[in-house]
């Protein structure tokens, strides 16, 4: 019983590793390319920012920053959707749920979790159309304060975030 | 003998407090002479006398006394910034980045780049007091270096209000 449930531990977490790993791989190759815009948030970023926001702040983006551990962005014209379809092969999607899928003037849109216990721990946002957006963001997810921070937020693609409001 | 320990006590804690930029302040020196290039190292209490400066500007009382808090945990500053044509080659960067990060043990906080412009912030954070501030700023042509040497504790920061908000 006890190496079985050893082994369920070790596939557990080799898979968690694995998928993690896939989206460093996929960010790694791209944020160096010229033909992507990029943006990097570390923990350390969201640590401090929480330490420093002053009390005047509003107090949801307070909460969703205290919470956020990383925060990744890549963006590039892709006329002939083939970012988007690599990405999709890229990443294990597969082991993500499916938040919610849409299409807004010729956009595609997919909302993807991964949770634990009900709590998201990472949520991934894939923009397809005439230009490609990845955004990756891990923590403890409120979704709906994440998209009342995609307000608050003067970041290029954070505005599809929005959407995630009118799901909840 | 007592001299000669102070001595190397001293010298001792002029490296320790260079180590940790010690990769941006070669990068420094190594462009510093390019041509149209500004190269600079303003002492703390210059920068005292700057933000106490621009404290006088303020109506705001709240507003002064952020400027004076801020300027006393400065406590060195430097700075190159190249304008038109820099020689400065991406691969210089990256191979900058990689040393603030590998051999400065500096941590990347937040990266920015769109297309050939780049902004990197770098900081060196200990009991929740920036010790060092680095940022390298690349664009197409022009680049700038600058290097913080501070004391700023990040209940300064707070006092001074930064907000998030597009607005």
């Amino acid at each position: 019983m006890k190496h079985l449930l050893f082994i369920f531990l070790s596939f557990v977490l080799t898979t968690t590793a694995f998928s993690q790993g896939a989206i460093e791989k996929y960010f790694s190759k791209y944020e160096d390319d010229e033909n992507f815009s990029a943006v990097y948030v570390s923990p350390k970023m969201f640590k401090m920012a929480a330490k420093v926001l002053s009390e005047q702040e509003n107090q949801d983006l307070q909460d969703v920053v205290k919470d956020l551990k990383g925060l990744r962005i890549l963006k590039v014209d892709d006329p002939t959707g083939s970012y988007f379809k690599e990405a999709k092969k890229m990443i294990p999607t597969d082991e993500y749920e499916v938040l919610m899928t849409a299409r807004d003037e010729g956009q595609k849109l997919h909302f993807l979790t991964k949770d634990n216990n009900d709590v998201i721990e990472e949520l991934l946002l894939f923009v397809g159309g005439d230009e490609f957006i990845v955004m990756s963001f891990i923590g403890k997810i409120d979704l709906e304060k994440i998209a009342k921070l995609a307000k608050s937020l003067d970041i290029e693609g954070a505005e599809h975030l929005g959407k995630l409001e009118k799901k909840n | 003998m007592k001299r000669l320990s102070i001595t190397a006590i001293l010298i001792c804690l002029g490296l320790i407090t260079i180590s940790a930029q010690r990769s941006a302040h070669r990068f420094i020196d190594h462009f510093k002479n390019e041509n149209k290039c500004i190269a600079m190292t303003i002492p703390g209490f210059l920068i005292r006398t700057g933000t106490n400066f621009a404290a006088r500007f303020s109506d705001d009382e709240k507003e002064q006394q952020v400027y004076k808090s801020l300027g006393k945990h400065f406590k060195k500053m430097r700075f190159m910034a190249i304008e038109e044509k820099s020689n400065v080659t991406n691969e210089n960067v990256s191979d900058l980045v990689y040393d603030l990060k590998e051999s400065d043990h500096l941590e990347e906080y937040v990266k920015v780049r769109d297309g050939n412009n780049r902004v990197t912030v770098f900081m060196n954070e200990k009991d929740e007091i920036i010790k060092d501030l680095v940022l390298v700023i690349k664009g197409e042509e022009e680049f700038a270096l600058v290097i913080f040497k501070t004391d700023m504790p990040l209940d300064v920061l707070k006092e001074a209000h930064f907000s998030f908000n597009k607005k």
